[in-house]
């Protein structure tokens, strides 16, 4: 045998167990042994002192928020409710358009609009369905004007509130056709309503949940009715918000929670018609050549919708920074929302792009389970809210501050019903104690005798859920708790959070309590807390849509279940809040409203149900031969034309 | 010859039939009931049904098999839970990005292989051979996805020679096609032309020692017929051997590379079916591409036939 | 070869009977002189070795802890000194969008690679050499085991390892399994086709003419005889299965997105690549050095230990 191969024979333990030693010398690769530093915030300049600093930040907490005005959609309500909810007045749109004139409109052009996943191209069987797509495919009741406080009819050509607020009358636009040239009429009009209404929807359960039974009408071919079981004039402002959209009879009539047949099935009777889904890379439209527009300007995402460009593609482009480097090589045209704002520097200065900023994005919320240790007690989730650095926070979990603000109050600082109320909690003027979280912590933790780790949920498949909680990991370390944070994509928070071994596969039931299983990583095994990023505060349920979905208001602290929707209004499960809410519903005049709502955010800031971690705006950017003016109504590309 | 051809078709049966049951389990290994999973996150219970009926869940295993495998011999791979659009469809629409630029990408690498192993043959010991290798161990090394994002910012972004982004089918230009997948192309193919180079450096300093080569140097031939009549045509079956193995690479980088540069290909199809867990889609694409991998490997071999005359079973 | 006779250990024996001492000093010498002739390999061993004391030391080089968020202090850029009014010691590579320091992150992203890369090649080989083994010498179970074989390789390595990674889910103990599964058929065919020659050798007949069982001729004859290619393979396998860990967690199919793997912060930093490209930059430097210094090794070992072995790759 050659010397060489004695040289290998010789090698080979010492490569073995050189290799094997040090596969245990460093130990399990995924906890690397460092030191933790402790404490997170203490470095970080308080909230409250940055944002008075930031000239970029437009929210102050101490500046009275302007007043509301009258929307016209709620000009013939009873004072059953108060006026419309998403009121956002502030500066939600920061744009300043280029100089040189555009030109006159013309027709003709691809345009192309990345987007990051693929466009939900049915409205009904996703979450996420307003926008996109739909808007240019389908034809809606109501959408917002251009500063998303009116609500303004848009398939509708008129419509009425009867004296008692309980009935509406709707008349659909005259000559409206779908895709495949059917005739808009009232029985479409009303199945479509009706599948909203069965709709996986947190929004539709619960104005149903309100409102029912609902009652149509056929009046004739463009004329019907709706009543209601109570006085409800806050309909419009709902439709315009999260609504249905016009279907053909038939294809509303199927099941809403199963999906449309996405090759046969998307025709509404929208400006552009929709050509094809390919899964993963695009969606393609083209003008409808008979959509006859209404005949006022454009506003928002309403008004006369006129399609200029010939064909629309949404492509998908899952990269962030492929997708920027697209728009500023010109390949791709327009990405309408979620450019990172890191990159709006960036962007600015490419001659060639343009920036906008547009609210108000989905705010960013830690909800509790409050059926679980040591969350249950009021005294840990004060905690973490007291040793919160806000700014860090939402830094982590939007990164450099070109698409947030910090927000403490739980309307939103710019709406009419903002108040400052409790909201030092939120900001910490005086700076953090960390020591008095730490020993509020220790308090609760033997008040429940707990032992055990916490376990915190994020989908990491996004740059919000992996920021925010990595951040709150670290938050809760800080105050002495052991963290379990299990590597999950959203779709499985949403599953795990829902996940519920006893009523398996019974929709509209989470189970909020469970003992949390040592750990934990797969649904089913428990959970303390997730973040999750939704519509602002919503006056009809008092809270963020998603967290009537979750285990954020237990009232019965023996049963865990959550009904959902419909179910969740009947049972009056806002508990201890019901009475502020009754209160807030009767005020009679903007004064009493604002009284109850102070009482409101107390309640909310002392029992911490949830933490709002601040407010977000949407940045968007597109390319200079795009003439192309944003709106806070709602992404459009009607009215916008190639230069 | 006709028996040898005949010969490696049926040697491939075997495995083809192996890799239909690996797909096939692949749904079956995963904890929980196939309909449910099949029918994906949003699937009804009425979707789960008519699933379950149609492949015959409630059968023994080896009859679910036998379905399943005669679905996908006939094109029939199942349909996608989210878009309820078949898998072969959506296949069929992902292939044209995909083999352009593998086939560019193969090029490349054999346009770059070859002439740097003979090269280095030739030049054996010089800094043209080391330099050659060098290019081919980094290549080797290096991560492709790292490669790309650097190409991007360098030729898309700052020189702005080719797009950053995206596909144009060859419907809409030859030119606009070729300068979507120039950089894709390129990267695959620099990684999958390292082994390649190594082999042909190897086997082409291995025949030049050879006495044929002496001969043919001897009698007064000039070099450039020296290299490329006698000897490299001797070592393309090697070559040609190694450029099949390393397809399985060049796949994986396609895979990577239609994540970076956003390309609708069946790459991005299968890491999407990935992450939304769309099994019809995942079993599909696997099956698609093992066979054709088994195909081309197929043909290689054939290849042999001219290369290596003395190749007769 | 014939010079080296002089300082042949054989050689002096004949002189006088070495102490222990001067054994391991000739055996030492002998080892610096492979390495001495062998530059490259010199360079390979240097890389590997540095490598392995960065992810041994990395808790004691880290300047911070890689996994503590300063959000606030994100995207910096690499700087050697601390700034004034920053927070902390300055962050040699840069801080990443959370704040944490690309630095410490990096060196103890050495620490997941290199454990994926060993730990897949030990797999490996030990599954493959088994494999190997038993099918190079039992006609019976060679069919089965080889035809097993050449289906999981119609499966690209990187699709098979994809499509595994999604039924096991992100850990680093599912990564090697998918990793060594992917690789283990290549490896026992390439044990099987060295038996088969061996077994044909004299003195493997030798042995079986004296009487020499089966089991006895594998284990005292056969498989000492693979260890040297064996070992060439394994520092190709880490190279390969380092590559691959990046590619897998770059397409969020590898590590958990926590864990500090260099994979994991190129698929995170590629967002990034625009502002802060040091997020992208420095993990594939240290990535391509590794596999570069893997690769390297093998390429040394290979020419060293057998010559033969120029064609393995």
């Amino acid at each position: 045998m050659k010397w060489s191969s004695s040289f290998g024979l010789r090698l080979l333990p010492l490569a073995v167990l050189a290799s094997v030693g040090f596969v245990l010398a460093c130990g399990g690769a995924e906890e690397p042994a460092a030191p933790r530093a402790a404490d997170p915030a203490a470095p970080a300049p308080t909230a409250a002192s940055m944002m008075m600093e930031d000239p970029a930040a437009p929210r102050k907490p101490d500046q009275p928020a302007p007043a509301a005005p009258a929307p016209t959609a709620m000009a013939a309500m009873a004072p059953v409710l108060k006026p419309t909810p998403v009121v956002e007045t502030g500066p939600i749109i920061q744009y300043t358009p280029p100089d040189e004139p555009v030109g006159a409109p013309k027709q003709g052009g691809t345009v192309l609009w990345a987007v990051g996943n693929t466009p939900s191209v049915d409205w009904s069987c996703h979450t996420t369905f307003r926008g996109g797509v739909s808007q240019h495919v389908y034809e809606g009741f109501f959408v917002f004007d251009d500063q998303r406080v009116e609500a303004l009819p848009l398939s509708l050509e008129s419509w009425s509130l009867s004296d008692d607020s309980s009935s509406y009358t709707f008349t659909l636009r005259d000559g409206q056709t779908f895709h495949d040239g059917t005739p808009v009429e009232s029985a479409d009009a009303i199945a479509s309503t009706e599948r909203w209404f069965g709709s996986t929807h947190a929004i539709a359960g619960e104005v149903f949940g309100l409102i029912k039974p609902v009652t149509h009408e056929v009046v004739d071919s463009t004329t019907y009715t709706m009543s209601m079981g109570r006085p409800f004039g806050l309909w419009p402002v709902y439709q315009a918000f999260n609504g249905a959209w016009i279907q053909p009879e038939e294809i509303s009539n199927t099941n809403p929670h199963e999906c449309i047949d996405t090759r046969t099935q998307v025709i509404g009777s929208g400006p552009y018609s929709y050509i094809e889904w390919i899964p993963g890379d695009r969606v393609s439209m083209e003008r409808f050549a008979d959509y006859k527009p209404r005949s006022e300007p454009a506003n928002g995402a309403g008004g006369g919708k006129i399609a200029y460009f010939d064909r629309i593609n949404a492509v998908v482009v899952p990269d962030h920074s492929t997708r920027i480097a697209g728009l500023k090589t010109g390949q791709i045209h327009i990405v309408a929302s979620d450019v990172p704002g890191d990159f709006k520097a960036d962007l600015q200065a490419d001659p060639d792009v343009n920036v906008a900023v547009i609210g108000p994005g989905r705010p960013p919320y830690l909800v509790f389970n409050l059926g679980t240790k040591p969350f249950n007690n009021k005294k840990a989730r004060q905690a973490v809210l007291m040793a919160a650095d806000m700014e860090a926070w939402m830094t982590a979990a939007y990164g450099a501050g070109a698409d947030w603000t910090l927000d403490g109050a739980v309307f939103m600082s710019d709406g009419p019903w903002a108040t400052q109320v409790a909201t030092e909690k939120y900001y910490k003027p005086d700076g953090i104690d960390l020591d008095a979280a730490k020993a509020l912590m220790a308090e609760a933790i033997a008040e429940e005798n707990y032992d055990g780790e916490v376990v915190v949920l994020g989908g990491n498949d996004t740059q919000f859920g992996r920021g925010s909680s990595a951040f709150t990991q670290q938050l809760l370390e800080s105050l002495g708790l052991t963290v379990n944070r299990p590597n999950v994509d959203w779709a499985t928070v949403i599953g795990w959070k829902n996940a519920n071994p006893e009523q398996a596969g019974t929709p509209g039931v989470s189970h909020c309590a469970r003992d949390i299983k040592p750990g934990a990583n797969a649904p089913g095994d428990g959970w303390n807390m997730y973040h999750t990023r939704t519509a602002p505060f919503d006056p009809l349920t008092l809270e963020p849509a998603s967290i009537n979905w979750s285990c954020g208001w237990l009232v019965n602290p023996d049963d865990y279940s959550i009904p959902r929707g419909a179910a969740r209004v009947e049972a009056g499960v806002q508990g201890a809040l019901q009475p502020l809410t009754d209160k807030w519903l009767a005020a009679a005049t903007l004064e009493d409203a604002r009284a109850a709502i102070d009482e409101i955010q107390e309640f909310i800031y002392e029992e911490v149900r949830y933490i709002q971690l601040g407010a977000t705006l949407g940045l968007m950017a597109f390319r200079n031969e795009m003439a192309y003016t944003p709106t806070a109504g709602g992404f459009v590309l009607t009215g916008a034309w190639f230069k | 010859m006709k028996e040898y051809v005949a010969q490696r078709v049926l040697a491939m049966l075997p495995v083809l039939l192996i890799v239909a049951v690996f797909t096939f389990s692949l749904v079956h290994i995963v904890p929980g009931d196939p309909a449910i999973i099949l029918a994906g996150d949003s699937g009804t219970p009425e979707a789960v049904a008519n699933i379950r009926e149609r492949m015959g869940l409630d059968k023994p295993i080896y009859q679910q098999f036998y379905v399943w495998l005669t679905n996908a011999l006939q094109g029939d791979l199942g349909i996608s839970p989210a878009s309820r659009v078949p898998v072969a469809d959506q296949i069929m629409r992902r292939l044209e990005p995909t083999l352009s630029i593998g086939v560019f990408a193969l090029l490349l690498s054999i346009l770059m292989a070859v002439p740097l192993g003979v090269l280095a043959a030739w030049k054996q010991n010089t800094w043209v051979d080391r330099l050659s290798m060098v290019f081919a161990v980094l290549a080797f090394s290096i991560p492709v996805f790292w490669l790309e994002y650097n190409m991007i910012y360098l030729f898309a972004v700052n020189l702005e020679w080719f797009p950053a982004l995206g596909y144009k089918p060859i419907s809409e230009g030859i030119g606009q096609w070729l300068r979507h997948i120039t950089l894709p192309a390129i990267a695959v193919g620099i990684i999958s032309a390292a082994l390649p180079a190594r082999v042909t450096r190897s086997t082409m300093l291995e025949i030049l020692k050879e006495d044929y080569v002496r001969t043919a140097r001897a009698k007064g031939l000039i070099e450039r017929a020296v290299l490329l009549r006698h000897a490299l045509k001797n070592a393309m079956v090697p070559i040609l051997t190694m450029f099949g193995l390393s397809l399985a690479a060049m796949i994986g980088g396609l895979v990577i590379s239609e994540q970076v540069f956003a390309i609708p290909g069946m790459g991005r199809l299968i890491v999407d079916a990935v992450a939304t867990r769309d099994y019809p889609l995942i079993q599909g694409t696997l099956l698609l591409i093992a066979v054709s991998y088994v195909v081309i490997n197929l043909l290689i071999d054939l290849t042999y036939l001219y290369f290596d005359p003395r190749i007769r079973y | 070869m014939a010079q080296d006779v002089r300082t042949r250990p054989a050689g002096r024996a004949l002189l006088h009977r070495r102490t222990r001492l001067e054994r391991y000093q000739d055996r030492a010498r002998e080892a610096w002189r492979v390495l001495r002739k062998n530059p490259t390999m010199l360079l390979g061993l240097a890389i590997v070795i540095v490598m392995v004391l960065v992810a041994l030391l990395a808790g004691v080089l880290a300047t911070h802890d890689p996994r503590h968020l300063v959000p606030l202090d994100r995207l910096a850029s690499p700087s050697l000194s601390v700034e004034e009014g920053s927070k902390g010691t300055a962050h040699l590579f840069g801080s990443d969008e959370l704040g944490r320091d690309v630095f410490s992150r990096t060196l103890f992203g050495s620490r997941s690679s290199l454990q994926v890369g060993i730990l897949v090649a030990l797999g490996t080989i030990l599954l493959g050499t088994t494999f190997g083994l038993i099918s190079g010498y039992q006609r019976a179970l060679d069919f089965v085991v080889m035809r097993i074989a050449d289906g999981l390789m119609a499966i690209p390595s990187f699709l098979l390892a994809i499509a595994l990674m999604t039924l096991l889910g992100p850990s680093l103990r599912n990564v090697v399994i998918a990793l060594v599964i992917s690789s283990v058929p290549g490896t026992t065919r390439f044990v099987r086709s060295i038996v088969l020659s061996l077994r044909e050798r004299e003195f493997v007949l030798a042995a079986r003419a004296i009487g020499s069982g089966p089991i006895r001729l594998l284990v005292y004859h056969i498989f000492p005889n693979t260890i040297p290619p064996v070992l060439v393979l394994g520092s190709f396998i880490t190279a390969g299965a380092i590559l691959s860990e990046a590619g897998l967690s770059f397409l969020g199919a590898g590590l958990p997105p926590d864990v500090p793997s260099w994979g994991n912060m190129m698929g995170q930093g590629r967002t990034f690549n625009s502002i802060a490209p040091w997020m992208l930059f420095f993990p594939g430097l240290f990535l391509s050095l590794t596999v570069l210094g893997a690769n390297l090794l093998g390429d040394g070992l290979r020419d060293t230990l057998d010559p033969r072995l120029r064609r393995l790759q």
